[in-house]
């Protein structure tokens, strides 16, 4: 047993809570896992008492003005230092809550003991968050992801140096390539990921080539290959105004499929209405117009639109009879819309595509597949999400089953389940928040402030995950299961380090994830960048 | 034969208002005022004096709980239950710390009685040795245990004595046995001039880091060399006699040594002078010796505790 201080009795000790004195020449920093034995009167045996370290203070023992610090450092005034550590307690085995007493030595929880405060000891399935700050694995519990218990991870993190994709990737790699975790389903696990921002993650296929070689240490200690995504299938919009599919991207295009719908599938899956998606669009009206539109579509022949623009002259036509007895503003407004929509999305729309399979994205193929929406108009984007939401949605839907699981990445929710306002894709989002977890459709969203997103979102996600934080975001009340010691931590937090919270751990956990085995951009790829690409590198910030 | 003891109620913070601390032996002795120099005027020695560790001694006493008994005769046995504790610190090199603290406990009895006690108090035992004080009254029980923490003073100081060292106790000297340590007493209050008028006109026109010359005492039991320093200037509205003090060695150290200490002393306490936000005794109650006593009373340790566990214990039963 590693004694690293005793329980002081100069504050009140509490079953829930206590301070420890420690000793000037041991260490105690944040985030230490701690173990107290407390033995009962009478022989009542021990109680185990787990916690984790959440605040240090050190104060020079016997000064009583602020000026005595110099006198000390002149040798004229004795004073000791003394640091005092604070502990949450994680847990109490067996659970008889008695405070420790003043005195009990206070040891770090290692081995097994460190896997009894955290909880991991009594998780059946675990996958790895991260490493601890002392190097040893931090787990979550997977069936509060799996949806047996619960589901969804939701991060919150400042654009830029929060990392949530990168880390979003890490546990999906983690989930993956655990041993034994997925079992007899892991051929069958997908994800399905959005790239919506730069195009760091068209190369979750590449091997990071300026991976440190100290790195593989880490992700031997996580029980984790050194190597990137072993099944990804890659999809970018089909480049406009151009009759062949070529994918537009910038930095890659070797093995990226060019994705877009066939004016028929638009019409037939009722993909309209995710061309209004605008959060503030909605009018009851205006959502019977689509309504009935869509419900003509299915059944009108559109075969011979060739393009969008054909389609959009179909329904312009064809709308006072379609639309009823709606109000002529409101089928103005409907046009509008319309009109606006085709010039942003018309060009995913065609209407003759050789084999439109080819075309189609299909999550299935592959373990991991990437749909670049990046380069697309806002508009756009919600089409995109929307359409493959709803359609994987139905998919799951119509098999009955949660297993195999499908895990979602979405980054910027914000825009696509805002708090305020309604649109058909927070429609989509938060039916997979609700009812996701008895579908096996895990959500992992990530925005930069989860004040701004549609509450039942982020109170559906199991694990909460926090980057860097603004210091003002940080003092929402979304944040509510951070301790205010973390709350000031999470606006130093570097790249690379997350605060995770799970639903039996009582206090949220600081996690360090390993640089990315996988290339997060071109460099890293030893890709040849397409000359003139205009592609800023999204990392650069964080070298 | 045994009589049972028993508490007086009053709570020992009603002491009897008498002073202990001096006053410094009425007879003065004879004084020589030209044993350094012949021209009477203050010295500054130069503030590159050579370096020494410095030992601050100290004590504090508290008396735990009064105690009465009568024997056969109905006359009244006096008896105070008490703690005394001393100790040092060392600055030395920029660096200050308790090096040695010592704690005693005391039943000191009147009437010639003497009985060691054991009690209980918290996790701990606490002995208290048996003592029999020389007179009968209060306040001789208390002359007795200022004897017994002076006494203990000067063994905490004895330990510190060595080469290089310099050692600052509290008090005059009366209670070392060393005559040729490296020790100064240093009398925060002046009771007595010492010198007649004419030379005392000097103390109170001192800077600080000067002194006096040295001036020897001759009472033929300690006879010593002592000077007057000044500590800090005193502010606008106060005395120009606040912030000096007196010091003085023992006389067997012989003229040299003492004006080497006396040279060290002015540059060096200075340094030490406490200030009035500090200490209500600045700037003589010095700061290590501040801190020292505020130590001491800490592991004397908790009064209540302790008053708690005698009252206990006599209420069990206690004789003498």
């Amino acid at each position: 047993m590693n004694e690293i201080g005793k329980v002081l009795g100069t504050a009140d000790a509490q079953p829930l809570d206590y301070w420890f004195a420690v000793p000037g020449d041991k260490l105690v920093q944040l985030d230490d896992v701690v173990a107290v034995q407390r033995c009962l009167p009478e022989g009542g045996g021990k109680v185990a008492i787990y916690g984790v370290v959440d605040t240090v203070i050190a104060r020079h023992e016997g000064a009583k003005l602020e000026s005595d610090v110099f006198l000390a450092h002149e040798g004229v005034l004795p004073l000791n230092h003394a640091i005092k550590a604070h502990v949450m307690v994680t847990r109490v085995e067996p659970e008889i809550f008695v405070p420790p007493l003043p005195g009990d030595a206070v040891c770090k929880a290692e081995g097994a003991q460190r896997e009894q405060a955290l909880f991991f000891d009594s998780m059946k399935k675990r996958f790895v968050l991260g490493l601890s700050r002392d190097r040893e694995v931090v787990y979550g519990n997977f069936e509060f992801l799996d949806g047996s218990r619960g589901a969804h991870i939701n991060i919150s993190g400042v654009s830029g140096v929060a990392t949530k994709t990168t880390y979003a990737s890490f546990l999906l790699y983690g989930i993956f390539n655990s041993t034994g975790l997925l079992g007899a389903e892991k051929a069958n696990t997908h994800a399905l990921i959005f790239n919506v921002k730069g195009e760091d993650l068209l190369f979750l296929d590449k091997p990071n080539t300026i991976v440190k070689p100290e790195v593989a240490d880490l992700y031997a200690k996580l029980g984790l290959p050194v190597q990137p995504f072993e099944s990804v299938g890659l999809y970018a919009p089909v480049r406009r105004e151009q009759d062949k599919m070529i994918p537009d991207t910038g930095t890659r295009s070797e093995g990226v499929l060019a994705y877009c719908w066939t004016i028929e599938d638009f019409c037939k899956e009722r993909y309209l209405r995710f061309l209004f998606a605008d959060a503030d669009d909605e009018t009851s009206h205006l959502s019977a117009v689509i309504d009935r539109v869509e419900n003509h579509l299915t059944r009108e022949d559109v075969s011979k639109c060739e393009d969008f623009d054909d389609l959009k002259d179909l329904i312009e036509s064809q709308l006072p009879q379609w639309a009823g007895n709606a109000a002529a503003g409101t089928q103005m407004s409907f046009l509008r819309r319309l009109e606006a929509s085709a010039a942003r999305v018309g060009h995913l729309i065609r209407g003759k595509v050789e084999d439109p399979a080819r075309h189609r994205i299909d999550w299935k193929k592959k373990q991991v597949t990437v749909v670049d929406i990046h380069s697309l108009h806002d508009r756009a984007k919600r089409f995109v999400i929307g359409v493959m939401l709803k359609r994987m949605f139905e998919d799951k839907e119509k098999s009955g089953t949660a297993q195999p699981l499908i895990f979602v990445v979405l980054d910027e929710l914000n825009k696509y389940a805002p708090r305020e306002g309604w649109s058909p894709i927070k429609d989509v989002i938060l039916d997979m928040a609700e009812r996701g977890r008895s579908l096996g459709v895990i959500l992992i969203g990530a925005q930069q402030t989860a004040s701004q997103i549609e509450r039942r979102v982020v109170a559906n996600s199991s694990f909460r995950v926090v980057g860097r934080l603004d210091t003002a975001e940080a003092q929402q009340g979304e944040y509510g299961f951070l301790p205010a010691s973390t709350r000031l931590r999470s606006s130093i937090l570097k790249p690379g380090t997350m605060i995770v919270s799970q639903p039996e751990i009582p206090i949220p956990l600081l996690v360090q994830f390993p640089f990315p085995a996988w290339a997060t951009r071109p460099s890293e790829a030893a890709v040849k960048v397409t000359a003139g690409s205009g592609i800023t590198d999204p990392f650069a910030r964080f070298k | 034969m045994p009589t049972k003891l028993l508490l007086d109620p009053w709570s020992p913070d009603y002491e009897a208002p008498i002073q202990t601390d001096g006053p410094e032996i009425a007879a003065a002795g004879e004084i020589d005022p030209s044993v350094e120099t012949a021209a009477w005027k203050a010295i500054q020695p130069a503030a590159n004096v050579a370096a020494r560790r410095i030992c601050f001694v100290d004590g504090v006493r508290r008396i735990e709980a009064r105690v009465l008994a009568q024997d056969d005769d109905g006359k009244l046995i006096h008896g105070v239950f008490s703690s005394a504790g001393a100790g040092c610190v060392v600055s030395d090199r920029g660096h200050a710390s308790y090096e040695r603290i010592d704690v005693h406990r005391y039943l000191i009895l009147g009437a010639g009685r003497q009985k060691a006690e054991r009690i209980a108090a918290g996790n701990q035992a606490i002995e208290f040795e048996g003592i029999a004080s020389p007179g009968d009254t209060q306040d001789d029980l208390i002359n007795c245990l200022q004897n017994l923490m002076r006494t203990s003073e000067a063994t905490v100081a004895e330990s510190f004595f060595g080469a290089g060292t310099c050692v600052f106790a509290d008090g005059p000297l009366n209670y070392f046995s060393a005559a040729t340590a490296p020790l100064v007493g240093v009398i925060k209050r002046i009771y007595l001039p010492y010198l007649d008028a004419a030379h005392f006109a000097l103390v109170a026109q001192l800077e600080p880091g000067e002194r006096t010359p040295l001036f020897s005492i001759r009472d033929n039991k300690y006879d010593r060399y002592s000077w007057f320093q000044r500590l800090a200037t005193p502010r606008l509205m106060e005395h120009r006699l606040a912030g000096i003090v007196r010091l003085e060695v023992r006389a067997a150290l012989g003229l040299q040594q003492a004006c080497e200490l006396a040279h060290f002393a002015a540059v060096r306490l200075p340094d030490f002078a406490s200030t009035p936000v500090r200490d209500p005794r600045a700037p003589q109650n010095l700061v290590p010796v501040g801190a020292l006593e505020e130590q001491l009373r800490h592991r004397l340790g908790d009064a209540m505790t302790i008053r708690r566990a005698i009252e206990k214990k006599i209420h069990e039963g206690v004789t003498v």
